[in-house]
């Protein structure tokens, strides 16, 4: 994109009603995906989207354009998540005894299942809360250990240890899904 | 990398296939708007407070420097606000602005609607008036009466229009019901 697209862009997306919805319709189902992962609740995943959406545009010139644009929003949505979730007080459940078990906790000979995308999705849903936060954070949003472990206050090793534990818990649900 | 995260990784583009409730794009719109009014009331409030400000500013200045009010190197037979000091520039502007917005608002409406065509010859009276007072402004040596008066004419044209557009509002929102 052109510097003075980019520029114009900017503008009309903090002001023009057109430019703002163009952009909602375009990204609007990558972000609730995000957020719906996250959260794991429709009408809440549709409220911090929207808010993501009005902050996004309010704060348009912070954007660097270092990654797209729906990547910029996404990454919003999911700071609102987290820190609805914080105000919620939910108990995510971080238990630290898997620290201990670590990594080691993943079956290395690996998978005998045939995955499908609905499976573990349902899957995913079966997981603890705070085992999912992590599984999506990192598997889906592409956060690394670090900065997941600085966004949920957790320590590092809490974060491999519960993503080793949300994969191994994924495919014994799926294996189950197929008995 | 195991065969699950490998599974997920050429797939997830079929992981985002979850669809946002009906009226998702209505609801945000609404949120939209109401966000973009309360921005503009904000906005007018700071406006409103700051010309008040400058006013009682320029008023204790006149009082506190009595030789504030000779404009000598002023060539013109007239002086307008922003002549006189940066705050008064300031009302000024915002009030040339809002006048702008007003009227180019009252010009949609109609110019042929009755209400509308005397609110406009009013506007065109009141402009008249604050000319004048541009000139008496020279002449006073910027006296705080004139200063006043010519405020109070913007305040008065401005409300004249503000009026005027909250009725046809309520007329236009009865008549859509």
């Amino acid at each position: 994109m052109a510097i003075e697209d980019y520029a114009l862009l900017k503008r009309s997306l903090k002001t023009d009603q057109r430019t703002q919805t163009e952009v909602y319709g375009e990204c609007c189902g990558k972000v609730y995906n995000s957020c719906l992962r996250i959260l794991g609740d429709a009408h809440e995943a549709e409220d911090l989207m929207h808010e993501a959406f009005i902050h996004a545009f309010a704060k348009i010139d912070s954007f660097r354009g270092e990654s797209s644009l729906s990547t910029w929003i996404c990454r919003i949505a999911i700071n609102k998540c987290l820190d609805h979730l914080k105000k919620r007080r939910v108990k995510l459940e971080y238990d630290e005894t898997w620290e201990q078990r670590g990594a080691g906790a993943t079956d290395p000979h690996d998978d005998s299942a045939d995955y499908d995308v609905q499976r573990i999705y349902k899957a995913m849903e079966h997981l603890p809360e705070g085992c999912r936060i992590v599984f999506n954070l990192y598997m889906f949003e592409e956060m690394d250990h670090q900065s997941i472990a600085e966004q949920l206050g957790i320590r590092e090793a809490s974060s491999r240890a519960q993503y080793a534990r949300a994969k191994n818990r994924i495919k014994e649900l799926v294996n189950e899904m197929y008995v | 990398m195991s065969d699950l995260e490998k599974f997920i990784k050429k797939n997830r583009d079929a992981f985002d296939g979850a669809i946002p409730p009906e009226g998702h794009s209505e609801r945000f719109l609404r949120k939209l708007e109401r966000m973009e009014h309360k921005e503009n009331q904000s906005r007018q409030i700071f406006w409103r407070i700051a010309a008040a400000v400058a006013l009682i500013i320029v008023a204790a200045a006149s009082v506190l420097m009595p030789n504030f009010n000779s404009p000598a190197d002023v060539q013109y037979g007239s002086l307008s606000l922003g002549d006189i000091s940066k705050e008064m520039s300031d009302v000024e502007f915002y009030y040339n602005s809002e006048l702008a917005r007003g009227y180019e608002s009252l010009l949609l409406l109609s110019e042929n609607d009755p209400e509308v065509k005397s609110a406009l010859e009013e506007l065109d009276r009141l402009s008249v008036v604050y000319k004048e007072l541009e000139k008496q402004l020279y002449e006073s040596g910027s006296h705080q009466a004139v200063i006043t008066a010519m405020i109070e004419n913007f305040r008065m044209r401005l409300e004249l229009i503000e009026t005027l557009e909250q009725k046809k509002n309520n007329s236009n929102n009865k008549d859509s019901i």
